[in-house]
């Protein structure tokens, strides 16, 4: 059976079409905002603030706009070229299919002739080997029409490819640790995260929902891409503990526990000038480190006990199938996390959750949701607020001790 | 002494076009690995990869950049009008 070459012509017009209206746009705004000079429309104090932020961005517009229009251009001249292919290609698949049974029904003839006890030589038979070199060289014409074919759509493909690559080479695009972080997020590929440079390790073996989440995380916390909230969720939801350890690992970064002289209690934080990146970077650390540790004879237990009907359901898999908002992913969340959660809190772990949130605070804004967002993971509470109100019940509770 | 010279119709207009613009960005390109299938899964298809998709956190940057230029050119550009407006009907008489 011969090969076709999958795609759809009309759809590669369509993206062209969407390309060249937003280069148009695209194009118009950057002149607009080009336009945008001293006392054109908008001359004053305000409108000189505006113009020069507004000035900024018309290089990346307008290059923008170039790589659309190109994109456009290179879509457009391709279009025909797949399409002729295609249609040769369907021809060629055709006739190939119709010599090939005609052959066969011919052998089945001749098959019949020789039973009956003709020979070889015999006219009846000549006559059906003949119709099967006939057919055989209908074959031989469309194997080389499809193999015509496949050539003229590669020579098409690579101008294509040249092209668009020609309009992709500009000053704009995204840098490769991005580009493999945001393919774990949306695709789950472990091997991607692995080889990030010096970034992160995912724990080893970790499933696709594991790395997808663990690479949302990254996302927002290297690039601000989505909420600690959204993170912290989607890792609940896939049934992880071991990224909320990573952000409490690294909310505490740098910090020392807080120490009691007499009355007077003091927490020492060397790391509250610290980034966010180093900050996910030494909880990646610790928690490679924790899972390492595991491996030797830890307990490496998974953090949400769930029965095996609730395991089943909320899989990585589920959650990917659950196109909602998270807030109503959350209200999915299996009532015995609730319930462990509450568990949790009543079996003395108080003291280690606001000795903790003040070394995070200590730490900064960001170290401090940072910090929420980790505890949030491991408790399978669903937002921020939650934890900090149930830190200002432990803290009420310390002052009345 | 600070004088102003604004058309507020313009201002206001840009501001809403910024803010249109930005929220088409954000989406554009979101699909491009799903749409690079039309290509035919050849040296186009990865190529259109790059060029569509490969410039996503400066393409979101952009649109965030735009978005908030946007909103604040269209409020300003409303007060502008309103202002007009006013001075309008207070120099004619009528009642604001």
């Amino acid at each position: 059976m011969l090969e076709s070459i999958p795609g759809d012509p009309d759809s590669v017009l369509v993206l062209a079409d969407a390309l060249q209206a937003s280069a148009v746009r695209l194009g118009a705004t950057a002149d607009a905002v080009r336009g945008l000079g001293p006392g054109a429309v908008w001359d004053g104090p305000a409108g000189t603030a505006f113009g020069g932020q507004v000035a900024a961005l018309a290089p990346l517009l307008a290059a923008a706009a170039d790589r659309s229009a190109g994109s456009a251009a290179a879509l457009r001249a391709f279009a025909p070229a797949l399409d002729r292919a295609q249609a040769a290609i369907a021809r060629a698949v055709d006739q190939h299919l119709v010599a090939e049974r005609r052959y066969a029904a011919l052998e089945e003839e001749a098959y019949t002739l020789l039973t009956l006890g003709r020979t070889e030589l015999d006219p009846e038979v000549i006559v059906v080997r003949q119709a099967q070199c006939g057919a055989l060289a209908v074959q031989t014409d469309a194997l080389a029409t499809h193999r015509a074919a496949v050539a003229d759509f590669e020579a098409a493909d690579a101008t294509c490819g040249a092209a668009l690559r020609r309009a992709s080479a500009d000053a704009i695009g995204d840098s490769a640790a991005y580009r493999m972080v945001l393919g774990a997020s949306s695709e789950g590929r472990a091997q991607d995260l692995i080889s990030v440079p010096g970034l992160l390790l995912p724990p080893v073996g970790a499933a696709a929902g594991v790395v997808g989440a663990g690479a949302d995380a990254m996302l927002a916390g290297f690039w601000d891409e989505g909420g600690w909230d959204k993170v912290a969720v989607n890792i609940a939801l896939a049934g992880i503990g071991s990224w909320g350890k990573v952000l409490k690992a690294g909310a505490l970064a740098g910090s020392t526990r807080t120490v009691t002289r007499g009355a007077q209690r003091t927490s020492t934080v060397t790391g509250a000038s610290m980034t966010t990146r180093d900050r996910l970077r030494a909880g990646v650390r610790a928690e490679v480190d924790d899972f390492t540790d595991s491996l030797r004879g830890g307990s490496g237990k998974p953090f949400l006990k769930l029965s095996a009907g609730e395991s089943a359901r909320v899989t990585p898999e589920f959650v990917a199938r659950q196109k909602v908002p998270w807030r109503v992913r959350a209200a999915a969340l299996p009532d015995r996390a609730r319930e462990w959660s509450r568990h949790v809190a009543a079996t003395g772990r108080e003291k280690t959750i606001l000795g903790q949130w003040e070394l995070a605070s200590a730490g900064g804004t960001n170290a401090k949701q940072m910090y929420a967002a980790g505890v949030t993971l491991e408790v399978s509470a669903t937002v921020t607020g939650k934890v900090t109100e149930q830190v200002d019940e432990f803290r009420a509770e310390d002052r009345r001790r | 002494m600070t004088t102003f010279r604004v058309d507020a119709d313009q201002v206001a207009a840009l501001g809403a076009g910024l803010a249109d613009l930005a929220v088409a960005l954000a989406g554009q390109g979101e699909d491009a690995r799903a749409d690079s299938w039309a290509l035919g899964g050849g040296e186009a298809t990865a190529a259109f990869e790059v060029a569509v998709g490969h410039w996503r956190h400066e393409r979101l940057a952009l649109a965030r950049a735009l978005d908030s230029l946007g909103a604040a050119a269209a409020t300003a550009g409303a007060v502008y009008v309103d202002t007009e407006v006013g001075v309008g009907r207070s120099l004619i008489g009528g009642v604001q």
